[in-house]
């Protein structure tokens, strides 16, 4: 998956975020985008995954050499980010099934047990993801990124709320995604940077 | 693009029966304006034609504090854009408009339901008629609340906005709608109706051609 | 800087026109009145034919002589004495009834000399139909205003030009005063004619709805913060708002009375509005009149347009 962003600028009641940010990600690579609070990192990320329209400049995504469009960019991509809120209302499963209905995926209870265990979430667990700790609700967020093996993933400040533990689990899925896939972090923290490959700064651009 | 939307309907209904915020003091709503309506009214004789104006302020009022439910929630509880990365914003509004259909619906049956066993001088003569028009009176109030609803999900006092924003883009629908009602109380010939229905069919596929059309703008920040 | 001056020109000439002009009727509307209402006296204009003579005394009095209207039909005209300045007079506008039993018209008094322009007495309007110069280009200002709201809201979804949205907010804003005026006027004139300010006919219930649309549009606006997103939701919501009009336009007819010209159970379409129908010195006058409220329109767009760009810079150089 390979993404090109060319001279993207954000304004927020006429007060301009950042300007003119181009950069081209290829895919394998991992890339981060850093910057100090406030400075728009995650504003980027957003226009990136296509959640916020940029004020100007454009993006564009391809895919196996086919352009993707902006309406499909929700198929190719998994997002995670502590401003992301699933149905607390449901349990882990329940929420994998909803979101596997949804994308119309044929999904099985043992996919679902699969996946959790993968970022070390219990599976017999049969109450609200509401009761969860904020740990366990960053992992059901990587759960909810990576459910669709999509080609593409975003993750803003991924380890915030994880212990040891769970930064390997994220790292071994961002391991995972130099073979298959594109990553972008955006973040501050050093861990998080020594993942990427190349990074870029909002404020100095 | 339908099986999506009809997976977002089902997460809603779903939430909704699992939650219960909305059914239950919806259910109740009904019951209290009723019983005001009943107690204000007692010892009056009211004539159908009356009644029917009644019937649908009851319908108006409880679509107005029932119907904005949906995109609201997914608003307060932060998961708009767990929504946006999950589907196509099509398949959102579609679903969310078959959820609000079925709401509205269930509703407004349970509304007429009580009113024929409450109100006695509420004598309907041709049923036929009666029902296409509830159904269509439906179909309209969710088509015409439910971008009317997006709309609303996005700005501070969700509330008192629904209503006020709703009332006039309602309003034909609404005029339509009790005359038609009217017509079918008070025994005219059905054809009497018949313009009120060509409206009210034309309103639900104006209405929800231009929502499709701009529910994206509403959806994406 | 002079066409500025030139329209306030305008419509103030037009103000005073539309109401100093005297309307005056013709022998028709005089006789018309008398079969309704024998004692009901009207404006009526006329030029002498024949200076006359003093009336004997069965014939009450006075002075008698006759006189030709603008439809060049003829009349005894009946004065209680000898007119002033008869002998240098063209013709007189004066206050008048038809005498149905002595087949004369009897002048009750003499308003002035005869006037050059004059507006034609519309029974069951008479005076009140000056506020039609004030009404009228109100109601459709309110509905142009509208739709050049809806039109910016258009292209702001499309170009995403915050200037546009203002515009369209700014457009939105002086249409509600125009609304607010033209209901104003439209409710004062709907009292002294139909006797009540308010009566639901289907184009007060127009107006009504589009007052609660322009209402509605700037309670959206408030409520929402962010200001691309404020811009976004009120055009969606005065294009939704302005496909229900169709719809409006269908239905009210079939519901409610019409008491406006041009209603649809109104079969000669009213003695104003109808083509043909209206005196053509109160069309030129009407249209002149809603010509300088399109340009005062105009104006007010852009000096709001030029306030907004200051207040922007300021906000520049001020961060």
């Amino acid at each position: 998956m390979r993404v090109v962003a060319e001279h993207v600028s954000k304004k927020f009641n006429r007060r301009p975020i950042f300007k003119d940010i181009s950069f081209t990600v290829e895919p394998g690579e991992v890339f981060g985008i850093t910057g100090r609070n406030g400075s728009g990192k995650s504003t980027l990320l957003r226009i990136v995954g296509g959640l916020l329209t940029p004020t100007g400049g454009t993006l564009r995504y391809h895919n196996d050499g086919s352009e993707v469009t902006h309406e499909n960019l929700h198929r190719v991509m998994g997002y995670v980010a502590p401003y992301l809120t699933l149905y607390e209302e449901f349990s882990a499963e329940e929420n994998i099934a909803l979101y596997a209905r949804i994308r119309g995926l044929t999904h099985t209870r043992r996919d679902a047990q699969e996946l959790l265990e993968r970022v070390g979430l219990p599976v017999d667990r049969t109450d609200p993801i509401r009761a969860f700790s904020s740990g366990m609700k960053q992992r059901m967020r990587l759960v909810f990124a990576i459910l669709h093996k999509p080609p593409l993933l975003l993750l803003d400040e991924p380890i915030s709320n994880l212990d040891a533990q769970g930064m390997n689990t994220v790292y071994g899925i961002v391991a995972d995604f130099r073979t298959h896939g594109t990553v972008i972090i955006a973040t501050n923290d050093a861990e998080d940077i020594a993942q990427c490959d190349r990074t870029i700064s909002v404020e100095a651009a | 693009m339908i099986r999506q939307a009809i997976a977002v309907f089902y997460k809603d209904l779903a939430s909704e029966l699992r939650t219960r915020y909305a059914i239950n003091a919806l259910l109740m709503f009904v019951v209290v304006t009723l019983a005001v309506i009943m107690f204000a009214l007692a010892g009056e004789t009211m004539t159908p034609g009356a009644l029917t104006g009644m019937l649908w302020v009851v319908m108006f009022f409880a679509a107005m504090s029932g119907l904005s439910r949906s995109f609201v929630a997914e608003e307060e509880r932060g998961t708009t854009m767990t929504l946006q990365l999950l589907a196509k914003p099509m398949a959102v509004y579609l679903g969310k408009l078959i959820f609000n259909l079925v709401l509205v619906m269930a509703l407004n049956l349970f509304i007429i339901a009580l009113f024929l066993l409450t109100m006695d001088q509420f004598v309907v003569h041709q049923f036929g008629l009666f029902w296409l028009v509830m159904l269509l009176g439906s179909l309209g109030i969710a088509s015409a609340t439910t971008i009317i609803a997006a709309i609303i999900a996005k700005a501070n006092t969700k509330g008192t906005l629904f209503p006020v924003l709703s009332f006039p883009v309602l309003l034909p629908l609404l005029m339509a709608g009790i005359n038609a009602t009217k017509i079918a109380v008070e025994d005219v010939r059905w054809d009497a109706a018949w313009p009120d229905l060509q409206l009210l069919g034309s309103y639900i596929v104006v209405i929800t051609t231009v929502s499709f059309l701009l529910f994206d703008f509403v959806w994406k920040d | 800087m002079w066409w500025k001056i030139l329209l306030f020109f305008w419509i103030a000439v037009l103000s005073v026109v539309g109401i100093v002009t005297p309307i005056a009727g013709d022998l028709g509307s005089v006789a018309m009145f008398a079969q309704m209402d024998k004692a009901k006296t009207v404006p009526l204009k006329f030029t002498i034919v024949d200076r006359g003579r003093a009336a004997t005394e069965e014939e009450g009095g006075g002075w008698l002589l006759r006189g030709r209207d603008a439809h060049d039909r003829e009349a005894d005209f009946h004065f209680t004495s000898r007119p002033d300045g008869l002998d240098n007079a063209e013709g007189y506008l004066v206050v008048a009834r038809y005498d149905n039993d002595n087949h004369r018209v009897e002048v009750e008094r003499v308003t002035g000399e005869y006037p050059a322009f004059s507006f034609p007495l519309i029974p069951g309007l008479e005076e009140r139909a000056k506020i039609i110069f004030f009404h009228v280009p109100m109601a459709w200002m309110t509905v142009i205003a509208f739709l050049v709201s809806m039109w910016y809201g258009i292209r702001y979804l499309r170009k995403k030009d915050m200037d546009d949205d203002y515009r369209s907010a700014v457009s939105a804003g002086l249409g509600l005063l125009f609304c607010i005026l033209g209901t104003t006027t439209g409710s004062l004139w709907a009292k002294f004619n139909w006797g009540s300010f308010w009566n639901w006919d289907p184009r007060e219930t127009s107006i009504f709805v589009l007052l609660l649309v322009y209402g509605a549009y700037f309670a959206l606006r408030s409520a929402v913060e962010i200001e691309e997103k404020k811009a976004t939701l009120s055009a969606v919501y005065s294009i939704i708002a302005a496909a229900t009009v169709p719809f409006f336009i269908f239905i009210m007819p079939r519901i409610m009375p019409g008491l406006h010209p041009g209603s649809a159970d109104d079969s000669n379409s009213g003695p104003v509005m109808s083509s043909g129908g209206m005196d053509a010195m109160m069309r030129i006058v009407l249209y002149a009149m809603l010509v300088g409220y399109i340009v005062l329109y105009g104006w007010l767009m852009s000096i709001q347009m030029r306030i907004h760009r200051i207040k922007l810079r300021r906000a520049e150089t001020a961060s």
